[in-house]
This record gives C-alpha cells, sequence and structure tokens, in this order.
C-alpha cells in the first residue's frame, strides 16, 4: 500500500467508496484507517462499553462496505456523515435492548437529584469521570454531545445524523454540556483540576 | 474558580476524549475481512442483465444478420428495377398472367408513359 498511499491520501472517501466496489484492494485499508476510529470512538463514548462499541463500530463498517456498491460518489451524505448515522442507530438500539436509553430530556432536567457520579470514576482517571458523566445523559443528549464536542461535528451535520433540526442538535448540546460541567463540577481535584 | 475556567477545564477533557480512544489491531483485522469478503461477493455477483434487442435487431438476425438483410434488400431493388424499365420482359417472363391480372394494362402502364419523351402528361 505505500506505494500508493500518496494516491490514495488525495482522495476523498466517496472516491474510495467507489474504488472499493471495484474490486480496489487498497481502498478499504484507507477507509478503514480513516473511518473505523471515529465509529469506534463514537460508539465507546455512548455506550460506555468498549467490548459492545468495538461490535457495533465493525457492525457498521460492514454495512458500509455493503453500500459501496450503490454509493453515489457525488451523493448527499459523505461516507463519515453517513457511518456517524449507522453507529447512532446502532448504539441507540443496544442501549434499548439494554433498557439503557429509558431516560427523556424532561428527565435530565432533573439531572442534579440523580445519584454523583464519583462513586463510577475511578480517580484520577478523567476518561473514566467523562464516561460516567456522559452515561447519566439521555441517549439522544449524549449522542449529540459526542458528535460535538469529542467527534467535532458541526450541528447541521449532527442534525443529518441524528434525524433532527440543527436548533434541537443546538438545545441538545448546551444543555449536555452544562449537564456534564455539573456532573464534574465537585470532581475537580480528584480529576487533577485546578479548584 | 470561575464559569469560564470550568468551561475550558471540560472542553480540554472533551477534546482529549477524541484521542483517548485507540483502535485495537485484532479489530481492524476483522473489518479488513468482512471488507474483503464483501469485495469478493461484489466481484462475484453476475452483471446486471442486459436491455434485450429491439425488433429491428430481431428482424435482422431471423433475416441472417446484415449479410441476410443485405441480399434481400439487393433483390427487393433489383425487382423494383426490372418492374420499372422492363415491365414487358416480367411480363413475358410470367408468362402473360400480368397482363391478365391487370387487364392488359401492364403492370405499371402510368409510370411508363412519364419516360415517353414529348409527353404532355
Amino acid at each position: 500500500m505505500s506505494d500508493d498511499a500518496p494516491t490514495y491520501a488525495a482522495l476523498r472517501d466517496g472516491a474510495l467508496m467507489v474504488l472499493f466496489a471495484n474490486g480496489d484492494p487498497g481502498a478499504a485499508r484507507v477507509l478503514t484507517a480513516r473511518l473505523l476510529p471515529r465509529a469506534l470512538s463514537h460508539a465507546a463514548r455512548v455506550l460506555g462499553d468498549r467490548a459492545e462499541a468495538e461490535d457495533i463500530a465493525q457492525e457498521a463498517m460492514l454495512r458500509l462496505w455493503r453500500a459501496a456498491a450503490d454509493w453515489a460518489q457525488d451523493g448527499p451524505a459523505a461516507p463519515a456523515t453517513w457511518l456517524y448515522r449507522v453507529v447512532a442507530n446502532l448504539c441507540t438500539d443496544r442501549l434499548r435492548k439494554s433498557g439503557q436509553s429509558t431516560l427523556t430530556d424532561e428527565a435530565d432536567r432533573h439531572s442534579d437529584t440523580r445519584p454523583s457520579v464519583e462513586a463510577q470514576m475511578i480517580a484520577g482517571d478523567r476518561m473514566a469521570a467523562l464516561d460516567a458523566a456522559l452515561a447519566l445523559l439521555p441517549e439522544r443528549q449524549r449522542q449529540a454531545v459526542v458528535l460535538r464536542h469529542i467527534e467535532g461535528l458541526s450541528n447541521p451535520e449532527i442534525a443529518m445524523i441524528l434525524d433532527l433540526g440543527v436548533e434541537a442538535v443546538e438545545s441538545l448540546t448546551a444543555r449536555g454540556k452544562r449537564a456534564l460541567s455539573a456532573a464534574l463540577s465537585d470532581k475537580k481535584e480528584a480529576l487533577g483540576y485546578d479548584s | 474558580m470561575t464559569v469560564e475556567r470550568d468551561e475550558e477545564q471540560l472542553d480540554q477533557l472533551l477534546q482529549s476524549a477524541r484521542a483517548a480512544v485507540t483502535v485495537p489491531d485484532t479489530l481492524v483485522a476483522r473489518v479488513l475481512a468482512d471488507a474483503a469478503r464483501v469485495q469478493a461477493t461484489m466481484q462475484a455477483a453476475p452483471p446486471p442483465p442486459r436491455k434485450g434487442p429491439g425488433w429491428l435487431a430481431e428482424i435482422r438476425a431471423a433475416l441472417g444478420g446484415w449479410p441476410g438483410l443485405s441480399g434481400v434488400t439487393l433483390a427487393g431493388v433489383a425487382g423494383l428495377a426490372l418492374g420499372i424499365f422492363a415491365p414487358d420482359l416480367v411480363d413475358g417472363l410470367s408468362g402473360g398472367q400480368i397482363g391478365v391480372w391487370t387487364g392488359d394494362l401492364g403492370s405499371l402502364p402510368e409510370i411508363g408513359l412519364l419516360w415517353e419523351e414529348g409527353s404532355d402528361v
């Protein structure tokens, strides 16, 4: 692949999808290197379970490969956006099956009454604390916060992924971030932040 | 601590989370194996059925393709030329049958008149 790396690097994900459909083996490697970390990160932060996140990421990538045959290079959705959407839906399904997606936005307004995340976090482990705090958010809010503030997507992209309006996404991310801040506010010393 | 400071620290935590996920090689291998399997299926799949030949192509094929179609056309043109330029020959070859059928008007009497020089027709 090293000989072809410069060529692949110049190609957008959509073009690589077409190459993949045409039998190019290198396209799969490049797409995997570009998209799998995002899918895994998204799923891991939303589910809070690494093994399940790996299964979701693999399943989402499998669906991406299968979609390649009918992929329109200049279609409305970029492969990364398409993949985020698949991951979001798979995570939603997984959380519903496990009964962890019953929280509503209304319930979130009373999140101050929820148990402290302190018992759930490992002292000094910021990522564990973040995951614990994220787990307290309603599923849609969690998805929006992860996509906006961890994956770095724009609000219109998130709106497309979650099938929401842009204003709804702005509301979800703002409330989610406030909730995260509140959940972590008492843990600053344990996390090594200035208090 | 100010609200801004809290916000800044939360942003730092979220940004560090972005880089925190590392993809295990085993997962990469599983994903690439899936890709190879799907790709092999795509390559092995039969091409989509082509649209059938049109009715002109079917007629051409029934006549033996282009060579057959050329022969039929040539025979038709030759017959038409004979009928126009030597109608009596055709009538003779038919044993006078054409004259009987047409009431001795010939095969194309009106057209024959058109070729007569000085005709007012």
